[in-house]
C-alpha cells in the first residue's frame, strides 16, 4: 500500500493503519530495533510501541516521509530501552561512537536536533561512499558485514572507513564547538 | 557528549542523505536485467491521439492564466505531494526505449484541456448487483460465500464496497470499485506470491515469453473463473527507487476497440482486462527481498458513457521553443516548493535535456475533481543505474498560451527574495 493511503488511514482513525504499516515496515523496524537491543522480545515491544506513538501523533502530524518517521520513532524507543539496560546490552554501533565521545562531559543541553543539521553538514562534506555507509551503519544499523556485502569489500575494509569517518567527525564536532 | 545522544542524533539527518545511503546499499546487490515497455505510457501516447477525435464538434476556446495553472498545482500538491508521490524538482523515471516515442515538436495548432470528477454511481443497488454478478468467481477463487459490506461513497455517489471475507480463512481480500470507465473488482493474496496453488515467481531476471510460459494455467485458469477469453499478454515491471517493486500481467484483447463509445479519453486509459500483479512492498528491505509479498487480481470491464472526462475547451498551443525558452529561466511547474531555488529539490539544468514529450497532466483540486492539462514534459538523463536502466529527471511546461506566464515567475521570484530562504 503506497504511503500516502497509509497516512490517510491513520487519519480516518481507520486501525488497518496499523495493520498496513506493519505490514509495509514492520520487519525493517524490527531489524533495527532487534540490532540496537539484541533481544527479539525487546525488539517486538519497541516495534508495537512505534505503531502506538504514531497513532497518537499523526493527526495531527502528517510525515512527509513514512518511512524515516516510523524509523526515528523505533530508533529513540530502542534508544530509550538500551539506556536503561545499558549494562546488559551491548549495541556495536553505539560502543563504537564511544569510541569519540566520553560519558562524563555535561551535554544535556545538546538539542539532537540541531546536532542533527550539524551532521547532516559533516556528511554533505565527506566522500559520498563514506557517508553511506556511515548511515548504513549507524542510521540504518546494518552489521558491518552485510555492508560490506552490499559494497562489495572486506568487513575490515568498511571497518576501517568508519573509524576515519568517526575520527572526522570528532574533529568536525569539536571544531563546532561541542565537548566530546 | 554521550554516544547515545549522538546516536539520536543520526536520526535527524537530512532525508535525502538517508535516502541515498539507502538505496545504495541495496542497489549493489541487483544482477542487470532487462526492461520492457510500460503501459502506462502507452496509454499517454493513445489518449494523446485520441484526444483530436475528441474536440472535432463545437469546442469553445479557453484561456488559462498562469496563476490558474499555478493554484491548480498548489491544491494538487497540497493534496498529494506531501503524502509521499515527490517533492522533488524531478522524478526519476525508468523509461522503455522501447514504447518511448520521442516527440517531433509538431503539435495542433489548439489543443484540449479536459476536466472531470470521479463519478461513481447513484445507485448502490447498481454497484451490489455488480458485486453479486461475481459472486460465484469469488466462491470459486476462494471457496467461501461472500456478502457486500460497507459501501463507500462521496457527495451521494458511490464508489467502491468491501466484501467481506475472513482472511484467516482464505488469506484473500475483495474490494470493488466503480470508477470513471471501469467497474473493477480486486482481489488482494496476503502473503502469497501464486495463484491456484501454485507458487509463481515472475520476477525481473526472466523474459517476458518465460513469465507467459510459466503462467499459462493461470492465465487459463483466470480467463475461465471470470468468463473472459483475453488472448493477448502485456507485462510491464515496476520500479520504485531503483529496484523491481512487482510484475502486472495484463491480460486483454488487443483487437477491442470501445474508444469510440467514450466522450473523451482519459490519459489512462485500458483496455478492459484481467490483470495480474506479483508484488513484493518491503522491497527496499534486503532481508525479504526474496519473497512476493502479495498478489493483486484485478477485472476491469468498462462502463460506457457512465462519466468520465469532458472536453473543458481548446487553448492555443505554444511552440516547443517557446518552451524551451521558459525551460531555460526555470519557470516550470510540477514542484510543490519555491520553483526559483528548487528549495529541498534536486537541482539541475535541463539545458541540454535527453527528449521532450507532449503528455497530459492530470491535477486535482479536490478529492474528486479533476482538471488535465497538455504540457511539455522534459526529461534528461542522469546516469545508468546498477540495474543498467536509464535513469531521467522529469519537468514540465504547459503547452497552452497561459496569460501572465512571465508575470507569474517574477512574482514567485520576488516572493522567494522577500522571503530569502
Amino acid at each position: 500500500m503506497e504511503d500516502s493511503r497509509i497516512i490517510e488511514l491513520y487519519f480516518e482513525r481507520n486501525e488497518d493503519a496499523i495493520k498496513e504499516s506493519d505490514s509495509k515496515y514492520g520487519r525493517l523496524c524490527n531489524s533495527i530495533a532487534y540490532n540496537i537491543l539484541s533481544s527479539k522480545e525487546d525488539a517486538e515491544e519497541c516495534v508495537n510501541d512505534t505503531w502506538l506513538r504514531s497513532w497518537n501523533s499523526i493527526p495531527p502530524q502528517k510525515p512527509v516521509y513514512l518511512r524515516s518517521f516510523f524509523i526515528r520513532i523505533v530508533r529513540n524507543l530502542a534508544i530509550d530501552r538500551y539506556r536503561k539496560n545499558s549494562k546488559s546490552i551491548v549495541c556495536e554501533q553505539i560502543d563504537e561512537l564511544h569510541h569519540i565521545t566520553s560519558d562524563n562531559s555535561f551535554d544535556d543541553c545538546t538539542d539532537v536536533e540541531e546536532l542533527g543539521k550539524k551532521l547532516t553538514l559533516f556528511l554533505a562534506g565527506i566522500s559520498g561512499r563514506d557517508r553511506n555507509i556511515f548511515i548504513a551503519r549507524y542510521y540504518y544499523v546494518y552489521s558491518t558485514e552485510d555492508i560490506a556485502k552490499a559494497y562489495c569489500v572486506s568487513a575490515n575494509h568498511i571497518r576501517s572507513i568508519l573509524s576515519r569517518t568517526r575520527q572526522k567527525l570528532k574533529k568536525y564536532l569539536e571544531s563546532e564547538g561541542y565537548t566530546l | 557528549m554521550k554516544a547515545e545522544k549522538l546516536f539520536k542524533a543520526i536520526g535527524y539527518i537530512d532525508e535525502p542523505q538517508l535516502k541515498e545511503a539507502y538505496i545504495t546499499m541495496h542497489k549493489k546487490r541487483i544482477p542487470l536485467v532487462r526492461i520492457t515497455a510500460a503501459v502506462a505510457t502507452l496509454a499517454i501516447v493513445i489518449s494523446g491521439v485520441l484526444a483530436v477525435k475528441a474536440v472535432d464538434g463545437n469546442v469553445e476556446m479557453i484561456e488559462y492564466s498562469a496563476k490558474e495553472i499555478g493554484e491548480l498545482y498548489e491544491v494538487h500538491n497540497t493534496l498529494f505531494m506531501p503524502l509521499g508521490l515527490t517533492n522533488e524538482y524531478t522524478v526519476e523515471k525508468f523509461p522503455s526505449g522501447e514504447c518511448f516515442e520521442h516527440f517531433d515538436g509538431k503539435t495542433d495548432k489548439y489543443l484540449p484541456v479536459y476536466k472531470g470528477r470521479k463519478t461513481g454511481t447513484s445507485n448502490q443497488n447498481k454497484l451490489k448487483k455488480y458485486v453479486e454478478s461475481y459472486e460465484k468467481a469469488i466462491y470459486r477463487l476462494t471457496g467461501i460465500n461472500t456478502k457486500v459490506g460497507y459501501i463507500h461513497s462521496i457527495d451521494g455517489n458511490y464508489f467502491s464496497t468491501d466484501i467481506i471475507i475472513d482472511p484467516s480463512l482464505c488469506g484473500i481480500t475483495v474490494t470493488a470499485h466503480t470508477g470513471r470507465y471501469f467497474n473493477s473488482i480486486y482481489f488482494r493474496n496476503q502473503g502469497k506470491g501464486y495463484l491456484n496453488d501454485m507458487p509463481k515467481f515472475p520476477n525481473e531476471y526472466k523474459t517476458d515469453e518465460e513469465i507467459t510460459e510459466i503462467l499459462k494455467e493461470d492465465i487459463r485458469y483466470l480467463n475461465e473463473l471470470f468468463e473472459k477469453d483475453y488472448k493477448d499478454v502485456y507485462i510491464e515491471r515496476i520500479y520504485g527507487d531503483g529496484y523491481i517493486q512487482s510484475v502486472v500481467i495484463t491480460l486483454y484483447n488487443k483487437a477491442d476497440e470501445l474508444i469510440d463509445k467514450y466522450e473523451a479519453i482519459p490519459p489512462d486509459y485500458s483496455h478492459p482486462s484481467i490483470m495480474i500483479e506479483y508484488r513484493q512492498e518491503n522491497v527496499n528491505d534486503s532481508n525479504f527481498r526474496d519473497e512476493l509479498d502479495c498478489t493483486y487480481i484485478r477485472l476491469s470491464e468498462p462502463v460506457v458513457k457512465d462519466g468520465g472526462y469532458t472536453v473543458e475547451g481548446l487553448s492555443e498551443t505554444i511552440s516547443l521553443d517557446k518552451a524551451e525558452e521558459y525551460l531555460e529561466k526555470g519557470y516550470v511547474f510540477a514542484q510543490p516548493v519555491c520553483p526559483i531555488c528548487s528549495k529541498y529539490n534536486i537541482a539541475l539544468d535541463f539545458s541540454d535535456y535527453s527528449y521532450v514529450q507532449l503528455e497530459y497532466e492530470s491535477l486535482y483540486y479536490d478529492d474528486n475533481k479533476i482538471t488535465v492539462i497538455p504540457c511539455y514534459v522534459f526529461y534528461k538523463y542522469i546516469s545508468k543505474t546498477s540495474l543498467g536502466y536509464e535513469k531521467y529527471a522529469r519537468t514540465c511546461v504547459p503547452a497552452i498560451e497561459l496569460e501572465g506566464y512571465e508575470e507569474y515567475f517574477e512574482n514567485k521570484l520576488k516572493t522567494h527574495n522577500d522571503s530569502k530562504h
